[in-house]
């Protein structure tokens, strides 16, 4: 492993990516993570048992790329992301930043690499102070890592606004001035202060109104283009992860039951839970909706405390009924694994993925329609 | 249908004897008809609504849309009596349900007709739902209340009702404290709770919001059932237009306090006619159709509702404002142009002093050469033009 080069000069007018090591392999590698938290009784707080947030999760993303991170609500997206900027600890597993270790990096080493990986949080509200003004809010990442000082700093601080679309006259503002999506704003150039390589966006639009929500996607698909930044882009709204993603997981109860490359998942998804989840998803156009059919899911999510046995979905699983409920189902877990039908770049845990197709429902994944472009008239 | 020139549609913004916007023949269930609301706190007068005017037909589902804090939560909440005390009142306005208006009844009339004639479900089924007592009791409470009936018969009841929403086990788990449902589930027994008494109206505001997709497509089916087998009319408030595309007749689109469009779903859904409405629309990452390069956001932020707003509220973000959008809010009138002869016969209006053209409206930009949205006039300063 080369040592990392050190930064670009404070206060330069150009922000590159701070410089990684070596610049083949993904940047990011995440083997087997395990993350539980503890179930505590009594007054004795005795651990009775564990909630089992992440339990064996694996994958990679390359640099540059955007990986989508989706899923049922409690499946372990957000713990995920924490585990990864290191404000949570694993039970088990390894995570791996441009070849070097994340998890064994204690100290004073670990505060010098926090910059490499930020978090962009959900709550455009709550995750800024509300006593700083903006300048002060960006100026703090800047000091804390020796980055920029006097001058500098102030010229960086108004950089970073122009970055993201605000004016420089901003500075003096506080939180409470700004609407939600510039708030939002707000919160993506503090993580882009220190020249991160990757960013955990952890659901960085619901939060804001329809017509803000393209803004913010449309900025960080230009700051990853300028800047070539990696994003781990956590949501729950899968037609935005199809816009932004260049592959996607699908997560449940603590595992990835699927991974594919971004076009292929959303044509041909290959594990159950993803079509389930697919054609849930309502579309804004009434002719379709009605004429539409969807596969429910029934019951509820079963508790990560207290997981099925064998394959996780087993008990909300439609195929497998339709399959007439084969006991490997509630015995084995399957592994994430491609299937010779398809393409090795998607992966699948299902015993009978490669039998999806067959009796997978007509209509209930909504078809792709061409809309007519008119080319605007030269005015 | 009665088909209404441009000309009177505008007029019938204040006649409750007309039925608008594409609504049923016949008396409408409820009938709203400039609804002002306003919040008084810290100097400021908020005012949240700004003259809302729509009707519900019995049996029919209305989606009210809109941005964030257009007022789509306060107007229903102001139906129901249920305004913040002290801080939010209704200042002008009637909403006239089965011949009595509720802004105007007495506090003791209006609680029975909540909950009785007219239920609410809401998006945190933790808030309505008291911790303290089981879901069971909650249930038969509001059976015995409103029905009179026996401990006995309010609890077969509520037995049923759990079952019919989809509770497994409903006998024994009508026992349980609302911590012990998932979140599904809670809103499931909220619905149940709301349906006791077979109201003829339901306003429902944001209730899947919080749920997942695979758990929304349950409780939307489960609504729609119920929906059919009571006969019950449907506000329904959301900001996801998929929801509302599969769910309701009638779409009611909020701007500001103010309605910019009104008009079956499958028209407005397929042929916006307002620029907000079309903005909206085109934002939208969709399924449905083919990757974009890029998104097409709406630029700006919405109007602060402390200002008077004198004009039209969407004139800063608007690439179609003409002059007069500056100074004169534009009233709501049946699409008119290339859309007039569909609009009469299905009711769909629009609020706009310039409406976009169906070619417009796809390409999402005024196509008439030269033309370049108004400047403000000099006595208004743009604080903040938000790139
Ligand atoms: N600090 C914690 N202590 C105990 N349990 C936790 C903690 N944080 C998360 N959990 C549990 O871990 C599981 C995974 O939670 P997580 O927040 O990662 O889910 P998520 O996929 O991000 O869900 P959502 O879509 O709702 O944000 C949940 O069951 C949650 O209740
Ligand atoms: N208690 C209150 N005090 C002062 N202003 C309020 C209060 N409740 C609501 N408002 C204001 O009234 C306006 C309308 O709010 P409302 O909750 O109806 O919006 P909404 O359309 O339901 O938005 P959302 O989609 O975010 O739920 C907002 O501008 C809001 O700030
Ligand atoms: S392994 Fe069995 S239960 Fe699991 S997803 Fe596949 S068919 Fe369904
Ligand atoms: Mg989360
Ligand atoms: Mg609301």
């Amino acid at each position: 492993m080369s040592p990392a080069p050190a930064s670009t000069a404070a206060g330069s007018a150009t922000i590159a990516p701070a410089g990684g090591n070596g610049p083949d392999g993904p940047l990011l590698t995440v083997k087997d993570l395990q993350v539980y938290f503890p179930i505590l009784t009594g007054v004795l707080r005795r651990r009775t048992g564990w909630v089992k947030a992440v339990d064996g999760v694996s994958f990679h993303i390359d640099r540059g790329e955007t990986l989508g991170l989706v899923g049922e609500s409690g499946s372990g997206k957000t713990t995920i992301g924490r585990t990864i900027v290191r404000i949570m600890q694993p039970l088990e597993g390894s995570i791996h930043l441009g070849g070097s270790d994340l998890l064994a990096l204690r100290g004073e080493d670990l505060r010098r690499r926090r910059r490499r990986f930020q978090m962009v949080f959900q709550d455009p509200y709550s995750s800024l102070d509300p006593r700083q003004t903006v300048g002060e809010i960006l100026a703090e990442p800047l000091r804390v890592h020796n980055l920029a000082s006097g001058k500098a700093r102030q010229a960086r601080v108004v950089e970073l606004l122009d970055l993201v679309g605000l004016e420089a006259s901003f500075v003096e503002r506080y939180p409470h001035e700004f609407s939600g999506g510039q708030r939002q704003r707000i919160g993506i150039a503090r993580a882009l202060a220190v020249e991160p390589e990757l960013i955990v966006c952890d659901e960085p639009i619901s939060a804001l109104d329809v017509s803000i929500q393209a803004q913010v996607i449309n900025l960080l698909e230009r700051l990853q283009a300028d800047l070539g930044l990696t994003y781990l882009f956590i949501a729950h709204d899968l037609a935005v992860v199809r816009h932004i993603a260049d592959r996607v997981a699908v997560m449940y109860l603590g595992k990835i039951v699927e991974v594919a490359p971004s076009d292929l998942l959303y044509q041909q998804p290959l594990h159950p839970y993803t079509v389930a989840l697919l054609s849930a998803v309502p579309v804004p156009d009434a002719r379709t909706e009605r004429s539409r059919r969807r596969i429910i899911l029934r019951g509820d999510i079963p508790s990560p405390a207290n997981p099925p046995t064998g394959c996780r979905f087993h008990t909300r699983c439609w195929l497998r009924e339709r399959l007439k409920n084969p006991e490997i189902c509630a015995t084995t877990d399957p592994p994430l694994a491609p299937i010779p039908q398809a393409t090795p770049d998607q992966t699948v845990a299902c015993h009978f993925a490669s039998e999806l197709n067959e009796h997978r429902p007509r209509d209930v994944v909504p078809e792709v329609e061409e809309t007519p472009v008119i080319a605007p008239v030269q005015g | 249908m009665s088909q209404a020139p441009a000309g009177n549609a505008d007029r019938s913004a204040h006649d409750p004897t007309i039925i608008r916007g594409g609504a049923r023949p016949g008396t409408p269930l409820l009938s709203v008809r400039d609804l002002h609301v306003e919040f008084a706190g810290r100097g400021r007068v908020v005012r949240a609504v700004r003259g809302l005017s729509y009707d519900i037909g019995p049996g029919e589902t209305i989606g009210l849309v809109g941005e964030s804090g257009s007022g789509k939560s306060v107007s229903a909440l102001s139906l129901l009596g249920l305004l913040p005390k002290h801080v939010g009142k209704v200042t002008a306005g009637s909403a006239v349900f089965q011949g009595q208006d509720l802004l105007h009844l007495p506090e003791d009339k209006l609680r029975r007709i909540r909950g009785a004639r007219i239920a609410m479900i809401f998006q945190d089924p933790l808030s309505s739902l008291n911790p303290v007592l089981t879901i069971g009791r909650q249930i038969t409470e509001a059976i015995e209340t409103h029905r009179g009936v026996s401990i006995r018969e309010a609890r077969k009841r509520a037995v049923a009702l759990l079952d019919l929403v989809g509770i497994p086990a409903a006998a024994s788990r009508i026992n349980d404290y609302p911590h012990q449902f998932s979140g599904g589930m809670r809103q499931r027994a909220m619905i149940a709770m709301a349906l006791s008494c077979e109201p003829s109206l339901l306003v429902a505001d944001e209730p899947t919001t919080a749920l997942d997709v695979t758990i929304q497509a349950q409780i939307l089916e489960l609504l729609r059932r119920l929906r059919t087998e009571l006969g019950m009319a449907v506000l329904l408030i959301t900001h996801d237009l998929g929801v509302v595309a599969g769910f309701a007749d009638r779409l009611a689109v909020m701007y500001a306090g103010r309605l910019v469009e009104l008009g079956p779903a499958e028209t407005i859904l397929a042929d916006p006619a307002h620029p907000y409405t079309i903005g909206l629309l085109r934002s939208l990452p969709r399924l449905d159709r083919p990757r974009q390069a890029a998104l097409t956001p709406i630029e700006g932020s919405p109007p602060d509702l402390a200002s008077s707003l004198d004009g039209c509220p969407f004139a800063p973000r608007c690439a179609w404002r003409v002059d007069r959008g500056w100074t004169d809010a534009p009233p709501l009138v049946l699409a008119g142009g290339e859309r007039l002869a569909d609009a009469a016969l299905v009711g769909h209006e629009v609020a706009c002093h310039n409406q976009p053209t169906r070619e417009e409206a796809l390409a999402g930009l005024p196509l008439t050469p030269g033309f370049l949205p108004a400047p403000p006039p000099d006595s208004l300063v743009i604080e903040e033009e938000v790139v």
